[in-house]
């Protein structure tokens, strides 16, 4: 016992040295790291960006196909149609909904906006 | 929508880990300036060599960049996942390293003691810095965590996914080794009176 408080007494200094003495990022490195977070991130901007150029047309394409065919959507009138396309909006709009609480102090997390947008994101 | 730069240092790292995922760029520059810090000076106590610190810190920082849609506020710290991630990343880069170059060590600034004061420091940290390239790796790393990041058994035993006991464990061992390591340079390093 009194060889470890020995021991810590001795070894204190060494760890106060250490926590002050310590190489710091240059700005090349800071300069990488950005460009690495700004490269990511602008990934993540075009995957909404993509989705978002699915056309109308391309949803009810993937609409009908999902119901049987062409002929399917024949079936329903356009009231349940626009309630399906409403329901599968483009994520760009979710997006812009995101953003737009995204000013309060708290942002809250992505997906907990609307707990069931990870299936339709999936589904697409 | 970017958030008032001001108002972005008083918020936590996973909330602006949360903005960052929604595009916010002033997020990933606030991250970028406080993280990168604390990423390399840490990879660099486990490493013990300055540019491999700095390529750590960088492939660190990228694998937290890409899994930020995916975090959960609330759910784990930032900087455990971190520290763990280091960890991983240093368990391939390990080597010995046979002392620390002087110049590695940044000149401190002007608010500290003066240069006899400085040198001792720099001499002890290096010195510190070369045990601990001696310790066995999870030693090491107890040690570091412990003592020089300032965290709790509890906190380093989430990061390591240990129990705390083998914490203590793996702590009390280190510190007897670096002990033991570091006495026979008592004169060079400032213990003169001991």
């Amino acid at each position: 016992m009194t060889d470890n408080i020995r021991n810590d007494d001795f070894l204190d200094n060494f760890f106060v040295a250490a926590r002050t003495e310590h190489p710091v990022p240059d700005a090349a490195l800071y300069a990488r790291i950005l460009a690495d977070a700004e490269g990511v991130q602008a990934g993540f901007n075009a995957v909404c960006d993509t989705t978002s150029d699915t056309t109308p047309q391309g949803i009810f394409v993937r609409l009908s196909q999902a119901l049987g065919g062409g002929l399917a959507l024949a079936g329903l009138t356009t009231a349940a149609v626009a309630g399906l396309w409403i329901g599968l909006a483009a994520p760009q709009s979710i997006h812009d909904l995101t953003a737009g609480y995204i000013g309060m102090e708290a942002a809250p997390p992505f997906a907990d906006l609307m707990p069931s947008l990870d299936l339709f994101l999936v589904e697409g | 929508m970017d958030m008032p730069f001001d108002t972005m240092d008083e918020v936590a790292d996973d909330a602006l880990l949360v903005l960052f995922a929604n595009g916010d760029l002033s997020a990933a520059r606030i991250l970028t300036l406080r993280l990168t810090p604390r990423v390399m000076a840490h990879a660099f106590r486990l490493l013990g060599d300055r540019a491999e610190a700095e390529d750590v810190a960088q492939d660190a920082l990228m694998r937290l960049w890409k899994i930020a849609p995916d975090w959960r506020q609330g759910e784990a710290q930032v900087s455990t996942w971190l520290y763990r991630v280091v960890a991983n990343l240093c368990t391939d880069r390990f080597r010995k390293v046979k002392g620390v170059e002087l110049d590695s060590i940044p000149e401190p600034a002007d608010n500290t003691p003066g240069p006899a004061e400085t040198m001792v420091d720099k001499a002890r940290a290096t010195a510190l810095q070369d045990a601990l390239q001696n310790l066995p790796e999870r030693q090491r790393q107890a040690v570091v965590l412990r003592h020089i990041e300032g965290l709790n058994n509890p906190q380093i035993a989430e990061v390591m996914m240990i129990s705390v006991e083998a914490v203590e464990s793996l702590t009390a061992r280190g510190k007897r080794a670096l002990a033991q390591d570091l006495s026979g340079r008592r004169d060079e390093l400032g213990y003169y009176d001991d």
